[in-house]
C-alpha cells in the first residue's frame, strides 16, 4: 500500500529533515534496530537496591541525619539513572528507521502502564521494563507480552505484589500479612478483559490468590515463586480452574494465557488500538474487524496491525491530536535539532517542571548547585516532564489518557509552543521550504500564508511546528 | 504578552462567595483522620491503625470521634480550633461494588448515578445552570484535563504558567488556527490564562502551588476553582503513608486561606474522595478500597466544628458487603446543598441536569 504523508503522521513520526523518503511500516529485523541501549542491567539494579536496603536499615536504627544524607545520595543516583536511560531511549526513537514499531512500543507501554507517580522504590526497573517486556513482543502474540509485562518486577512492585501473602500459606497462617488484590484487579480490569469484560469481584480475589507466591527479591530484582506465601488450593477465574494442592508458577501462566485470548480481551484491545491510532470514537466496523482478527489469530498482533494499517491507509482525514511525545519526536526529526546541542542551549534559563518522579527524587539535597545550572543535561526527558508526558512516568496503572481533549488544552498548547521555539533555532532552511518538508500534502494554504507573515525566521518555524496539521496524526 | 485578549470583563463582585472543590484522589481513609474511638467495634477492626503514633495529635470531637493529625498538619488543627473545619461522615457517590479508582473518580467527577452514565463533569453542567454566573468564573487547575470540567460549557484549566507564549505574535497564532476551531479556542484560552502566573517557591509541593494559584484566581475573576490532591491510596503502612498527603492538604488549605486574604471569610472549601477504605485493616498495615467515606468542609463561610451525616457503626452487621463503612448519604447531596446555598442553584435544575437522582430538598446547615 502506498505510503503518504497522511500515513506517516498516522502511523509514524513524520519525515526527517532534508530526507524526502517516507517512513516504512516494517518491524525491525535485528536487535540493534529494536532495542535502545539502556542500563537496566542486573549489576546496576542490585547496586541501587543494596543502597536502598542500607538506607532502610539506617532509618530503622533512628539514625536520622545519616539516613537523610544517604537517602539524598540514593535519590540522586536513581534520578540520574532514569534521566540517562530515558534520554537514550528518546534519542533512539528520534533516529529510528521503524517509526511504526516505535509508535506501537509507546502504545503498549501505555497499555501495560507501570504507575510511577509518588512511588519510587522500583524506578531502577523502569528502564528495563520496556526493553524486557514490551519491545520483544510488539510483533508477536499478545499472550507473550501479557505474561512478560503483567509479571515483570516493575509491574509487581508498582502494584504492591510483595505485600501479598496467601492467607492459608505457611507464612500467611503464621503472620499478620494477607492478600493484596491490586495485581489481580489490574490484570483483569486494565490489561486483558477490560472494565466491562464480564469479570466479578470474586474473579479478582481468585486471581489475586493464584498470584500469591510471586515476589520480587529485593537484592537483585528477580521474580521468585515462593511456596511459603503461595495460597494452596484450586482457584476459579472466569469459570476455569487453576492450581491445586501443589502450587506452581506455571499455573499462573496458564491463567494469564487463557485471559489473553478471551473474547473480551479481543474487544478491549481492539478498542484501545483503534482509539489510539485512528479516532477517539472509532468506527464500529473497524472495531469489529480488529476484534475478529484478534480472536481468529489467537491474538497474533501483526495480523491485527494489518487490519489497522489497511484501514488507516484508506481513511482520511487525521482525527487524533498528537501527544506531547509524538510532537517532540516529530519536531526533532523534522528540524534535525540535535539533542546534544539542546543540552547546551537554554534560552529561557531553565524550564519549569511539574512534580514528577524526576522532581520527587531531588528533594533539595544538592547543596551549592543552582537549580538552573543543574538542569542543562538530558533536555529531552525533561521537556516531556514539562509537557506533562513524562517518559515511563504514567500517573496510574491505566496509563496516560488517550483522547484528544486530554492533550489539546491551554497549558498543553503553551508548552508545545515553548518547545517549538527552542528547536526552531536549529532550522537553517528557509521557513517555507521547511514547512513544505515537514507537512507535505498535509499542509494547508492558511498555514503557509501565516508562516509567510512571521517577523523572524524563528517565529516562522515555530508557527510551522504549531500548525494544526503538525499537531494532528 | 500584555494585551488582554478576549472580552473577559467578568470580575467577581467582592460580596460574592467563593468555592474551592478539592478532589482527594486515591480513596482517602476518613476513618484514619476522624477516628471513631467511641464505636466499640473500631479497635477490633483496626487494632493497629486505631493507635495514636508518636507525633500524632488527638483532638476530641463530640465523644464519638477523635480528630487525629500528624505534626506538620498545622493548618488543619488551626482551622478546627477557629471553627473553620467540619466533616461529613459516611458518604459516597452512588458507586458500588467495583471499587476501582478509575471508575470511582470518573463517578466523582461526572456526578452521575451509575458508572459511565455521564461523560461530562458535574461542574461543567453546574455552570450551565447557575443563575447570574458566567462559566468563565469557574476553572480547574490540573496538569491533565479533568473530567470535572468537561462538557458544555467546557471549563478553563490552568497548570503551570505557560512561558512559551512570547515566541510568536498572538495575532499570528490565532490566525494560524483560523480554520481549526478547536485549536483556536485553546489558543485563546492559553493567552487569557497567561495573565495569572504565580512564581513557584523553593521546595514547594505542586499541589500547594496550585492552591495558591487558585486563590489568586478566586481573588481576581473566578468564583469556583477545583483541583486535586493525590497520594491517599494507602494499601500498606497507612500510619506513615497517610501523613504526606495530610500535610499537603493542610498546606493547600493554608495556601488558599493566605492567598484569599479578606475573602476567606466568604469562602468554602469542600474536599471529596472517590470512596472510603475498608473498615478492617489488611495484612500490610493498610486498608483496601472501600465504599463509605468522609468529606471535609473548610473556610470562613462554613459552620465549623460539625460532623454532618449519620454514623452507621462498624459492627459486622453494619458494614457494607461485610467489609466497608456503609454509606448513609450521597455525597452529591452535600455538593448540591453548597451550590444551592452559596450560588442559588435551583434544586430542580440540579436534579435534572447536574446530579441526577439527587433531591436536595432539606436544609443541611453547612454554612455559617
Amino acid at each position: 500500500m502506498p505510503a503518504s504523508y497522511l500515513t506517516d503522521f498516522r502511523f509514524g513520526y513524520g519525515a526527517f529533515a532534508g530526507r524526502p523518503e517516507l517512513s516504512s511500516m516494517a518491524m525491525p529485523g535485528n536487535d540493534a534496530a529494536r532495542y535502545p541501549r539502556l542500563d537496566g542491567s542486573a549489576e546496576t539494579i542490585s547496586d541501587i537496591q543494596s543502597k536502598r536496603i542500607d538506607n532502610a536499615r539506617l532509618r530503622k536504627k533512628g539514625n536520622t541525619a545519616s539516613y537523610r544524607r544517604a537517602a539524598g545520595i540514593f535519590n540522586r543516583r536513581v534520578r540520574e539513572h532514569y534521566l540517562r536511560n530515558a534520554d537514550a531511549r528518546l534519542r533512539f526513537t528520534v533516529k529510528s528507521g521503524h517509526p511504526f514499531f516505535e509508535r506501537l512500543v509507546y502504545f503498549w507501554l501505555n497499555h501495560f502502564a507501570v504507575a510511577t507517580k509518588n512511588q519510587r522504590s522500583y524506578m531502577p526497573f523502569i528502564a528495563g521494563f520496556e526493553n524486557e517486556a514490551i519491545r520483544p513482543y510488539v510483533d508477536g502474540s499478545f499472550r507473550e507480552m501479557f505474561r512478560a509485562a503483567g509479571l515483570h518486577p516493575a509491574m509487581l512492585l508498582s502494584l504492591s505484589q510483595n505485600a501479598s501473602v496467601g492467607p492459608h500459606s505457611p507464612r500467611g497462617l503464621a503472620g499478620t500479612r494477607g492478600l493484596n488484590e491490586n495485581l489481580g484487579r489490574e490484570l483483569l480490569e486494565l490489561y486483558s478483559l477490560g472494565a466491562d469484560g464480564g469479570y466479578r469481584q470474586n474473579d479478582v480475589i481468585e486471581l489475586a490468590l493464584l498470584l500469591t507466591g510471586l515476589r520480587v527479591e529485593p537484592h537483585d530484582g528477580m521474580v521468585s515463586y515462593r511456596l511459603d506465601i503461595a495460597e494452596p488450593g484450586t482457584r476459579y477465574v472466569m469459570g476455569r480452574s487453576y492450581g491445586g494442592m501443589l502450587r506452581t508458577r506455571d499455573q499462573i501462566y496458564d491463567a494469564l494465557d487463557d485471559l489473553a485470548v478471551h473474547p473480551s480481551t479481543a474487544r478491549h484491545i481492539a478498542r484501545k488500538l483503534a482509539g489510539h491510532f485512528i479516532a477517539d470514537d472509532p468506527p464500529l466496523d473497524l472495531l469489529a474487524d480488529l476484534e475478529a482478527v484478534f480472536v481468529e489469530s489467537d491474538g497474533y498482533l501483526p495480523a491485527v496491525y494489518a487490519v489497522l494499517l489497511d484501514y488507516g491507509h484508506r481513511a482520511a482525514p487525521m482525527q487524533k491530536v498528537r501527544t506531547p511525545l509524538d510532537f517532540m519526536i516529530a519536531g526533532l526529526r523534522g528540524t534535525g535539532a540535535s539533542p546534544q546541542a539542546l543540552n547546551g542551549y537554554d534560552p529561557t534559563g531553565g524550564i519549569s517542571e511539574p512534580n514528577t518522579m524526576v522532581d520527587s527524587m531531588s528533594g533539595g539535597m544538592e547543596a551549592g548547585i543552582s537549580r538552573k545550572a543543574r538542569k542543562r543535561d538530558h533536555q529531552l526527558p525533561r521537556a516531556l516532564v514539562a509537557l506533562s508526558h513524562e517518559l515511563w512516568g504514567s500517573p496510574g496503572p491505566d496509563g496516560f489518557p488517550d483522547r484528544n481533549a486530554d492533550w489539546l488544552h491551554a497549558d498543553g498548547l503553551a508548552g508545545r509552543l515553548s518547545w517549538a521555539a527552542r528547536i526552531a533555532h536549529f532550522v537553517e532552511t528557509p521557513p517555507q521550504d521547511f514547512a513544505r518538508e515537514i507537512l507535505g500534502e498535509v499542509g494547508s494554504p492558511q498555514t503557509f500564508k501565516i508562516i509567510g507573515r512571521a517577523a523572524s525566521r524563528e517565529e516562522a518555524v515555530a508557527l510551522a511546528l504549531m500548525a494544526p496539521e503538525f499537531n494532528r496524526r | 504578552m500584555s494585551a488582554a485578549l478576549g472580552d473577559l470583563a467578568v470580575a467577581a463582585v467582592p460580596g460574592h462567595r467563593r468555592l474551592a472543590v478539592v478532589l482527594l484522589r486515591g480513596g482517602m481513609d476518613g476513618l484514619h483522620m476522624l477516628r471513631p474511638f467511641g464505636d466499640p467495634a473500631f479497635r477490633m477492626v483496626r487494632p493497629g491503625l486505631s493507635q495514636i503514633i508518636p507525633g500524632e495529635d488527638r483532638i476530641e470531637v463530640n465523644g464519638l470521634y477523635g480528630l487525629c493529625l500528624p505534626q506538620g498538619a498545622d493548618e488543619l488543627k488551626g482551622l478546627w480550633s477557629r471553627g473553620e473545619l467540619s466533616f461529613i461522615q459516611a458518604v459516597s457517590t452512588p458507586y458500588r461494588h467495583g471499587r476501582s479508582h478509575f471508575e470511582g473518580q470518573d463517578m466523582l467527577e461526572s456526578g452521575g448515578a451509575a458508572v459511565r452514565d455521564l461523560r461530562t463533569g458535574w461542574l461543567s453542567r453546574m455552570m450551565g445552570i447557575l443563575p447570574g454566573v458566567d462559566p468563565r468564573e469557574a476553572l480547574t487547575l490540573s496538569s491533565t484535563a479533568m473530567l470535572l470540567g468537561k462538557g458544555t460549557p467546557s471549563l478553563a484549566n490552568w497548570s503551570a504558567p505557560p512561558d512559551g507564549l512570547d515566541a510568536v505574535s498572538p495575532d499570528r497564532l490565532l490566525a494560524l488556527y483560523e480554520q481549526a476551531p478547536a485549536f483556536r479556542a485553546v489558543a485563546t484560552e492559553a493567552l487569557r490564562l497567561s495573565e495569572h502566573a504565580t512564581e513557584a517557591r523553593q521546595g514547594e509541593k505542586p499541589e500547594i502551588r496550585i492552591a495558591r494559584a487558585a486563590a489568586d484566581m478566586l481573588r481576581a475573576n473566578a468564583r469556583i476553582a477545583a483541583f486535586s490532591i493525590g497520594g491517599w491510596d494507602t494499601h500498606s503502612g497507612q500510619s506513615g503513608r497517610m501523613q504526606p498527603p495530610l500535610k499537603v492538604l493542610s498546606g493547600a488549605l493554608a495556601g488558599l486561606r493566605e492567598g484569599l486574604g479578606p475573602l476567606w471569610a466568604q469562602t468554602a472549601v469542600i474536599c471529596v474522595t472517590e470512596f472510603g477504605r475498608s473498615a478492617r485493616e489488611n495484612g500490610s498495615g493498610g486498608t483496601d478500597h472501600g465504599t463509605g467515606g468522609m468529606a471535609l468542609l473548610a473556610g470562613g463561610a462554613i459552620r465549623g466544628g460539625q460532623v454532618h451525616g449519620d454514623w452507621p457503626g462498624l459492627g459486622d452487621g453494619n458494614l457494607f458487603e461485610g467489609r466497608d463503612l456503609n454509606p448513609t448519604a450521597d455525597v452529591r447531596l452535600y455538593l448540591a446543598a453548597l451550590f444551592r446555598d452559596m450560588f442559588g442553584a435551583a434544586p430542580a435544575d440540579m436534579a435534572r441536569n447536574v446530579f441526577p437522582g439527587v433531591d436536595v430538598g432539606q436544609r443541611l446547615s453547612l454554612l455559617a
